[in-house]
């Protein structure tokens, strides 16, 4: 269970996240919508480890350890992955030799024993094929040259790689069109387990027709101002954020 | 400045060199006997140009980042045999006094230093190595030749030695030679000087790979001119790795002078503590359709000096050139510098040339991307600057037998 408690945060001077709380069952997948500028993005990042992000008080308990204590490293090696928005370019960098790397620097830091490149080679090749990433692109730098849907599956593969127990999807929608939105999700539902949660932040309903939440939530200023089921991502379809936005201004 | 400062200036300088190297000048002169008389007059010439001239000073326009007075001053230089070591087919390679009778030897070691129609007081190192001119090897490939195994040639100075080193290759018609130096050293506290002159004949359709792995010592200064000609269809790759030295000029004079030919300047460096590397290039496109590109990627620590100084020059008539240049430059430091200085100067119509030149701190996204993946900060570290490196080695056909 990851269990988010009255966080506050801010960048420079300008606070964005203003005391949200949030509790995710393992196993579930709840989603974040808002409007823009609400905070999501931020939410998502502090959870990785970002550092230009200062939290000035409250806690995110995983594992009964605070990740706020970790470095991002040691978040990952205690099952955090971020999907990011605009996944990096990494010149001169292979995506197999990124992904092995990070595969064994976790397994290392776990006290679990490094693959070999034989064994990594046999975990990676189904994984890649499922999710349309060619062996091309495997020996390419790492997301160099890349188009915005072979960049998302890039990072659903690594997600898939990597088996987090808690993972966070920051609009890993935005720039997909329908055909590349449904390799993603499908990659995405294909990790859905008892023990695996997920965050799933997202601007438009649309990506939740194909990952199906359990929990909704709307963030609003930094706070979540409403939780409930399925149907709340489609009734804010119809009547837009400007009743929160409103309400928290 | 004013006039007379500046030749009081000169004044100063001339004499400086002359302290410095008034031993090594004496013995080179003494050593001098039994050559052409071409030769011979060759480094009777350039004993009057050094000694006229004096190690070049930072006034000088292209030395103006690169002042080799304060560590040259430091140091007690007496004169060395060389310690080269050579491994692969050996009958390639032979001491430039066996060779000396050949016209094209004679030739390369009397060809007038490259830039001395311009500026004089550049060419000094190349002088000062010329007074020595006969001490050295002649590689020599013939015709239609590919040679499989790679030229490989260690070299390693000791304390306090001044190390004048000439090299002549040629590489015949339709023939490959891939050249690896090693430049390495005993230990980091030996001070040495080590002026090499490097001259490079690529025939029509020949073509040399030719790396340098620089690992000299820590107060090391080394100083190294490389001056190709290619023909026609003719390929030069130079690598430079750049590990050691204190001070390092590393300065090519390139000229096409056959259409189609085609070359490649790259270096790396990685280097910290007060080291100092500088690149210093002249491309000479003097002829139509020749291509050439210059990558260089530097990873400077604490308190290094990067210099990087590209001149592209393109003839009239020298169409269809395409000459590009790209410098980077990683500061790891908040005392660490580097100088980028792009030239171009065009005299033809049709011509692409390109440049770029960026300098900055590592990306902090970037390192915060592989962190998030697990990979720890060092590490993430280490594979971006790896990677960042790689770069010069970018369509190089650095395998040999292909």
């Amino acid at each position: 269970m990851i269990s988010i408690k009255n966080l506050h945060a801010r960048i420079e001077e300008k606070e964005i996240i203003k005391g949200l709380s949030l509790e995710i069952e393992a196993g579930k997948v709840h989603a974040i919508m808002g409007p823009n500028g609400a905070g999501k993005s931020t939410l998502a990042s502090i959870i990785a480890g970002r550092e230009e992000y200062e939290v000035t008080d409250g806690e995110i308990l995983m594992n009964g350890k605070n990740l706020l204590d970790l470095e991002p490293e040691e978040r990952a090696a205690e099952g955090v992955f971020m999907a990011f928005q605009y996944p990096l370019e990494i010149p001169g960098v292979p995506m197999n030799t990124f992904m092995r790397t990070a595969l064994n620097a976790q397994r290392k830091l776990r006290g679990e024993d490094e693959l070999d490149s034989l064994a990594y080679l046999k975990k990676i090749k189904p994984l890649a094929k499922t999710l349309g990433v060619s062996d091309d692109m495997l020996k390419r730098a790492l997301n160099e040259g890349c188009s915005g849907g072979e960049k998302k599956r890039n990072e659903v593969l690594q997600m898939a790689m990597l088996e987090p127990t808690f993972a966070v999807l920051d609009e890993t929608d935005s720039g997909l069109d329908i055909d590349a939105l449904r390799v993603v999700a499908d990659g995405v539902n294909a990790l859905r387990n008892e023990q695996r949660s997920f965050l799933v932040i997202t601007h438009y309903q649309r990506l939740l027709d194909y990952i199906k939440p359990d929990v909704v939530h709307v963030l609003a200023d930094g706070r979540i101002v409403e939780t409930g089921g399925p149907e709340l991502a489609l009734r804010l379809e119809e009547e837009g954020y400007a009743k929160f936005v409103g309400e928290a201004a | 400045m004013s006039n007379a400062s500046a030749i009081k200036e000169t004044v100063y300088y001339k004499a400086e060199t002359a302290q410095i190297f008034a031993p090594i000048i004496a013995l080179a002169q003494n050593a001098a006997n039994d050559l052409p008389a071409a030769v011979a007059e060759k480094q009777k010439l350039a004993h009057n140009l050094f000694t006229q001239y004096g190690v070049p000073y930072p006034k000088l326009e292209r030395w103006k980042y690169s002042n080799f007075y304060p560590v040259l001053k430091k140091m007690d230089l007496a004169p060395a045999a060389l310690t080269d070591i050579w491994h692969g087919d050996l009958s390639f390679v032979k001491p430039i006094k066996d060779m000396i009778s050949e016209q094209w030897v004679q030739d390369l070691l009397c060809a007038t230093a490259p830039q001395s129609d311009e500026i004089k007081d550049d060419n000094a190192f190349w002088y000062l190595n010329d007074l020595q001119n006969v001490q050295g090897w002649v590689i020599d490939i013939p015709a239609n030749t590919s040679v499989n195994q790679a030229l490989l040639l260690k070299t390693v100075n000791k304390d306090n030695t001044y190390n004048a080193e000439r090299i002549l290759i040629r590489v015949g018609r339709n023939s490959r030679l891939v050249m690896d130096e090693q430049h390495q050293h005993e230990t980091n506290d030996h001070a040495y000087f080590k002026n090499w002159v490097t001259q490079i004949v690529l025939e029509d359709n020949a073509e040399l790979v030719h790396t340098r792995n620089q690992d000299d010592s820590l107060k090391a200064a080394y100083v190294q001119n490389t001056a190709v000609t290619l023909g026609r269809d003719a390929r030069y790759y130079g690598l430079t790795l750049n590990k050691g030295a204190h001070m390092f000029r590393n300065q090519y004079h390139i000229v096409f002078e056959g259409e189609g030919a085609h070359a490649s300047v790259r270096s790396s460096a990685d280097v910290g503590a007060d080291q100092h590397i500088d690149l210093t290039t002249c491309m000479y496109h003097n002829v139509k359709s020749c291509t050439s590109d210059q990558i260089v990627r530097n990873v400077l620590h604490d308190k290094a000096t990067g210099v990087f100084q590209g001149k592209v020059y393109v003839a009239k008539g020298a169409d269809y050139t395409d000459g590009s240049q790209s410098s980077k430059a990683l500061l790891l430091s908040p005392l660490a510098s580097m100088h980028a200085k792009p030239e171009l100067e065009i005299y033809a119509d049709e011509v692409k040339c390109a440049h770029g030149a960026t300098c900055g701190a590592m990306d902090e996204k970037s390192l915060f991307y592989a962190r998030s993946r697990g990979i720890p900060y060092e590490d993430a570290r280490a594979m971006l600057v790896a990677a960042f490196l790689e770069e010069v080695k970018d369509g190089l056909p650095l395998t040999t037998g292909e």
